[in-house]
């Protein structure tokens, strides 16, 4: 490898004289919230970066009625699922706007407004890409987003896929009251079984269902999230994300595998970001 | 050093600043560090150290700049925002007919010229005294800078802007007319020149957007069903792309190709009656491509087979 610093010349003249080498995106700059290792990796697998793309829905969630049983609370899975939709979709709109083939590190984020009416803000934030590399160039044409990193991208084409968009599944279920339990006897909750289990595999259907629409082969790194938000305990949110992938059809370029040592402490390795490679 | 000497001291440092030069003190210690040759500071951690000297640089000391600003107030609505070339929206009476209590009023979102002027402004003072004490110190580049913002504590109208981080030159290089500026860590530094890119300068882009809601959003809000705020929705998303905008703005004005590690922060102020201020602050790294392909040095991608 080589050790000669005087690239570092080069870089300060780029500084001095404001000349760039390569025109390769013309005037426009571009944008991201991208780490350097996850621009250097995401360049490596023939991605470049295009803007930081944002969109936001603001939503008021209503009212609703139902029983105290075992239920999904369906106004509310409407409202959740609806709002992330809208957020989504202004963000890809962004992404057509600027010339981007796909959106890589998606966040969704939402904040609910503890005020006097139920406020809740939805915002799905990521880096808007374009492909570069014929390798992937199958994904022009179809504007895809991840919420995978930089690093994971680079993994998932040289694994041999392609990402087709993020996928998300959500219900809001109300969680009923189990009757009185024996005091001495061990026992399953079985209503609380029920509620979180029915929860849980009907936000991943919805989320299989959007990956079987998009005619992709699988969904890679799933989370599912519980969250109660303003609406106390009884009322839970479970969101399952995904994103959905392809397989290419140049097939996988396998990694090989290298033993590496680390020459630093303990502490800086659970940050991948902290090791450098050179 | 008696009373006299300090109060002439705090004099010639007010001065200075007005001017946009350094306090007294600041002026001191750079020469300090100076003239003793060698001896200087950072705030780097060792692996930061060793990735920069990687690259040939060493430190050239700590360097710091601060500024407290009175942001003004702007008065007034959506004539005076459209003057400025700001953006403005109206949201008028959705229903044409008298809805109850609610009384017709027209709902407007405007941008706050005058407080993003400010922060910009604010931001510069710091920042071109820090890279003031870098360019004493003969830097190349300030790594590592953390650009803080606090709100100056009894005074709601101020702002305090500091950024410290540290500075590195390269031996036998000719110094530049304005050091780079970069909130990388030296790890991250060394990994953008092997990518064949060179940090520019820490860039902000913000936007300042006020929402006086309208009668349409009272109806929304009084509603039983599920409903977007549209008059709310449309203040965030825009925030959001004017900020965006500002900050590509400041990038193409440094002469940069991009920024990296953009981190964004959304805050909500409410002011007198319904109406809220929204804020949108977002700062990264501008970077300038220096190398054509193939890179000075490929990246070796490491892929740890270990538990997380």
């Amino acid at each position: 490898m080589a050790l000669d610093s005087s690239a570092a010349d080069a870089a300060l003249d780029r500084l001095r004289t404001g000349r760039s080498p390569d025109h390769g995106h013309g005037p426009e700059v571009f944008s991201s919230d991208l780490s350097v290792d996850e621009a250097i990796a995401l360049r490596e697998a023939g991605f470049e970066p295009r803007r930081m793309v944002m969109g936001t829905s603001m939503f008021h969630i209503g009212v609703s009625w139902g029983n105290w049983g075992n239920m999904e609370i369906a106004a509310l899975t409407e409202a959740m699922t609806s709002a992330r939709d809208h957020a989504s979709a202004r963000m890809m709109q962004q992404c057509q706007a600027c010339g981007g083939d796909g959106v890589v590190g998606v966040r969704l984020e939402i904040r609910m407004h503890h005020s006097a009416h139920s406020i809740a803000e939805f915002v799905a934030m990521g880096t808007a890409v374009r492909v570069r590399d014929e390798h992937v160039a199958t994904l022009r044409g179809l504007p895809f987003s991840s919420d995978l990193s930089g690093q994971d991208l680079y993994l998932l084409v040289r694994a041999g896929y392609r990402p087709v968009g993020m996928v998300m599944g959500c219900c809001v279920y109300h969680v009923g009251r189990q009757g009185l339990m024996s005091l001495t006897r061990n026992v399953e909750m079985t209503t609380y079984t029920e509620a979180l289990y029915d929860a849980r595999e009907l936000a991943m259907e919805r989320m299989q269902h959007e990956a079987r629409r998009l005619g992709a082969d699988g969904v890679v790194g799933v989370s599912i999230t519980e969250r109660s938000h303003a609406w106390g305990s009884r009322a839970i949110e479970f969101l399952a994300l995904g994103t959905a992938v392809r397989e290419l059809q140049g097939g996988h370029r396998p990694l090989g595998v290298t033993a590496v040592v680390p020459m630093q402490d303990d502490a800086s390795l659970t940050d991948p970001s902290r090791i450098t490679g050179g | 050093m008696d009373e006299q000497d300090e109060s002439r001291r705090d004099q010639q440092s007010i001065e200075a600043l007005e001017h946009g030069g350094l306090p007294v003190s600041a002026e001191a210690r750079i020469a300090e560090s100076e003239a003793r040759g060698g001896a200087w500071t950072s705030d780097l951690s060792v692996a930061e150290l060793a990735a920069v000297r990687r690259w040939g640089f060493e430190p050239a000391g700590m360097v710091m700049g601060t500024s407290v600003y009175h942001i003004g107030s702007q008065w007034g609505r959506s004539w005076y925002a459209s003057l400025s070339g700001a953006y403005t929206s109206q949201y008028p009476c959705p229903h044409g007919y008298y809805m109850g209590s609610n009384e017709h009023r027209t709902g407007y979102n405007w941008e706050h010229t005058v407080h993003e002027r400010g922060m910009v402004e604010a931001r510069n003072l710091a920042m071109s005294r820090m890279l003031e004490e870098a360019r004493e110190l003969g830097a190349h580049g300030v790594v590592g800078v953390r650009l803080q913002l606090e709100h100056f504590e009894g005074v709601a109208s101020a702002v305090e802007f500091n950024a410290v981080g540290t500075a590195i030159r390269r031996h036998g290089a000719p110094p530049l007319p304005t050091p780079f500026t970069s909130d990388l860590s030296g790890q991250d530094f060394a990994k953008l020149l092997s990518g064949g890119y060179v940090p520019v300068a820490l860039v902000m882009g913000i936007c300042a957007m006020e929402v006086d809601p309208g009668c349409g959003m009272e109806w929304n809000m009084s509603s039983w069903g599920n409903v977007e705020l549209n008059q709310y929705t449309d203040a965030a998303q825009q925030c959001r792309e004017i900020a965006m905008a500002h900050l590509e703005r400041e990038v193409a004005g440094v002469g940069a190709d991009g920024v990296v590690g953009v981190s964004v922060r959304f805050t909500e102020h409410e002011l007198s009656g319904e109406s809220k201020i929204f804020q949108l602050l977002a700062v990264g790294t501008a970077v300038a491509r220096f190398a054509g392909t193939p890179l000075p040095e490929p990246p070796l991608a490491i892929l740890k087979l270990g538990a997380r």
